[in-house]
């Protein structure tokens, strides 16, 4: 026991009157610390604290966009099942159908007196989405103004492009009226 | 020199908490936004039919903005003819008309190029051919009617 003690006294008075040695031992201890702690804890640790920060900032905007376009949404839903809504789909149909403004404008024109002989359809070419409409009628020219501006309360939206009008031989008073229109639709 | 190791260790075990609380946040946000992706792609029906009218409004503007009323441009041209001579053939564009008729004196061609200019949404006449029929004797004539 006593030789213990005496060790330990031995061993202590070695280290103290050795400053030198307990000197570079914290210089070691403090360059191991700046590395490892320091340089790849602390600095790389700002790094991705601050790439966070900026993913965070982002986040929010992006949140917020969605939170924005949803209550558009919310609040666009209605507004399609509208009256208003219903009459421009029909004025301006989703699919290149002609059906329906066929009936309509044989309707309007023998509303006017003309019979209409014959209607022929076909695309633009191009990215238009238009449909050209070439209408042949029969009928008295009295009227025809009345029935281009008839054409503008059509429910299909239209838009005349060129008229041709020529007297029908051996026929008094009736005239062949060509009608070149175009009626659009928008794909979805 | 110990105070400066202890202090660095604490400042990294801050950085190392400030870190985890960053995550979790960052965690939260994600699933937040994948939480509205989703019910923003349960409304894309919705989206597509608003993006759909949108586009028609635009074409509908645009359209009725440009169109021309040719009921106005044929009338100006017909009931003059109707009083003064007879059709033969007219072809109407959006900014000129191409008119023939046919006359039995040369005095009612001038008659119609008078009540034509009597219009105002005419702003000019052009004489382009005039022909004297001998079959029936007739006055083939010929305009092209600017549209101002």
């Amino acid at each position: 026991m006593i030789f213990f003690k005496d060790l330990e006294i031995r061993y202590v008075r070695e280290i103290e009157s050795r400053t030198e040695k307990k000197a570079t031992l914290y210089l070691i201890m403090l360059v191991f610390t700046l590395v490892v702690f320091g340089y790849f804890g602390i600095v790389r640790g700002v790094v991705s604290l601050r790439e966070k920060n900026r993913m965070i900032g982002e986040f929010d905007q992006i949140i917020s966009n969605l939170n924005a376009n949803l209550e558009k949404v919310s609040m666009l839903e209605p507004i399609l099942q509208s009256e208003k809504v219903r009459v421009l789909h029909k004025s301006i149909t989703t699919d290149p159908e002609h059906q329906n403004f066929m009936e309509e404008f044989v309707k309007v024109s023998s509303g006017n007196g003309y019979i209409v002989e014959k209607m022929d359809f076909n695309k633009t070419s191009g990215h238009e989405n238009k449909i050209i409409a070439e209408a042949s009628l029969r009928g008295s020219i009295d009227t025809a103004g009345d029935l281009l501006e008839n054409f503008h309360q059509l429910e299909r939206l239209v838009s005349v492009e060129k008229i041709t009008i020529t007297p029908i031989s051996n026929r008094p008073n009736e005239y062949l009226l060509r009608i070149s229109m175009y009626i659009y639709y928008v794909e979805k | 020199m110990s105070v400066l190791i202890l202090a660095i260790q604490v400042l990294f075990v801050l950085v190392v908490i400030f870190n985890i609380i960053l995550n979790v946040s960052l965690g939260a946000k994600y699933k937040q936004i994948a939480k509205l992706s989703s019910d923003m792609t349960a409304k894309s029906r919705v989206v597509t039919d608003v993006r759909n009218v949108n586009d028609k409004i635009i074409l509908y503007r645009s359209v009725t903005g440009s169109r021309e009323s040719y009921s106005d441009k044929l009338d100006s041209v017909l009931i003059p003819v109707r009083e003064t001579s007879e059709l033969v053939s007219l072809n109407v564009e959006s900014k000129n008309a191409k008119l023939s008729v046919r006359a039995d004196r040369p005095l009612q061609a001038g008659l119609l190029i008078a009540k034509i200019l009597d219009n105002e949404s005419v702003s000019e006449i052009i004489l382009t051919s005039a022909e004297l029929r001998s079959r029936d004797q007739a006055y083939i004539v010929g305009f092209e009617v600017v549209f101002k």
